[in-house]
């Protein structure tokens, strides 16, 4: 929430919501047409885990997410990030490529799964994962992200779609095959 | 394996942590150092050469 005071009164915005307090005592509300990026929910770990989870969800109201994550692997060992819609686990249930590139080789690769992401062995991993739904009830998530540190550095791009429309997308998961250090965060925004 | 799960509901603000058993359902990328020990390895044996590498 912001307040900002002003010689004609405070204007007090939340979100895509703004007050102005006038002068004379009213108070004149008005929603803005378009904001970028609202933060809507915040998640920072107090102990380490494997999943971020945002429920109580409406892309119908929202159009699209923005899930922001700073986090740090915690293992000493690669991880796969897969990402579940609507509570939807089965890997098979959706599609995904990938492109990835370092300093010598550009390469990719399909497959029949909701992987979103490959986190390097006790790296730092830097991840943004944005949901989109058409119009017709496709899901789509993308997501560019690094992977190891220093003179192995690799940058990746994912896509990943459910096969199967959706009427609204109301739950977002984030699942990790290794827990996340405590203090990783997931900090998701709506563009309303 | 077990893990945890933060959900966050963002119409209450509220937090639970829930335990849970999972089996990684999706394949897993090879880590590049063990893919490349893999090709030396298959080439190594003669198995494939450097023109069946793409």
């Amino acid at each position: 929430m912001i307040n900002s005071p002003s010689p004609y009164g405070n204007i007090i915005a939340d979100g895509s919501i703004v007050n102005a307090k006038l002068a004379n005592g009213t108070i004149e509300t008005a929603k803005l047409a378009s904001t970028y990026g609202i933060q809507i929910g915040s998640i920072t770990l107090g102990a380490p885990a494997t999943s971020f989870d945002f429920t109580s969800l409406d892309i119908n109201t929202d159009h699209a997410y923005r899930i922001v994550m700073n986090l740090s692997n915690n293992a000493a060992a690669d991880a796969n990030i897969s990402v579940a819609i609507n509570g939807d686990t089965t890997a098979t249930n959706y599609y995904r490529q990938i492109m990835y590139a370092d300093n010598a080789a550009v390469g990719g690769s399909r497959g029949n799964d909701n992987q979103i992401g490959n986190m390097g062995a006790s790296c730092a991993f830097p991840m943004v994962l944005d949901i989109l739904m058409s119009p017709d009830g496709i899901v789509f998530i993308y997501s560019p992200s690094s992977k190891y540190l220093g003179a192995n550095l690799k940058i990746y791009k994912w896509f990943a779609h459910k096969v199967a429309a959706v009427a609204n997308v109301t739950q977002i998961t984030i699942n990790s095959t290794q827990s996340w250090k405590t203090g990783s965060t997931a900090i998701l925004y709506a563009f309303r | 394996m077990k893990g945890t799960k933060v959900s966050l509901n963002v119409k209450t603000g509220q937090i639970t942590t829930t335990e849970y058993d999972y089996t990684p359902e999706s394949p897993l990328i090879l880590p590049e150092p063990l893919i490349t020990k893999l090709i030396n390895a298959l080439k190594s044996k003669g198995i494939i050469k450097d023109s069946d590498i793409n």
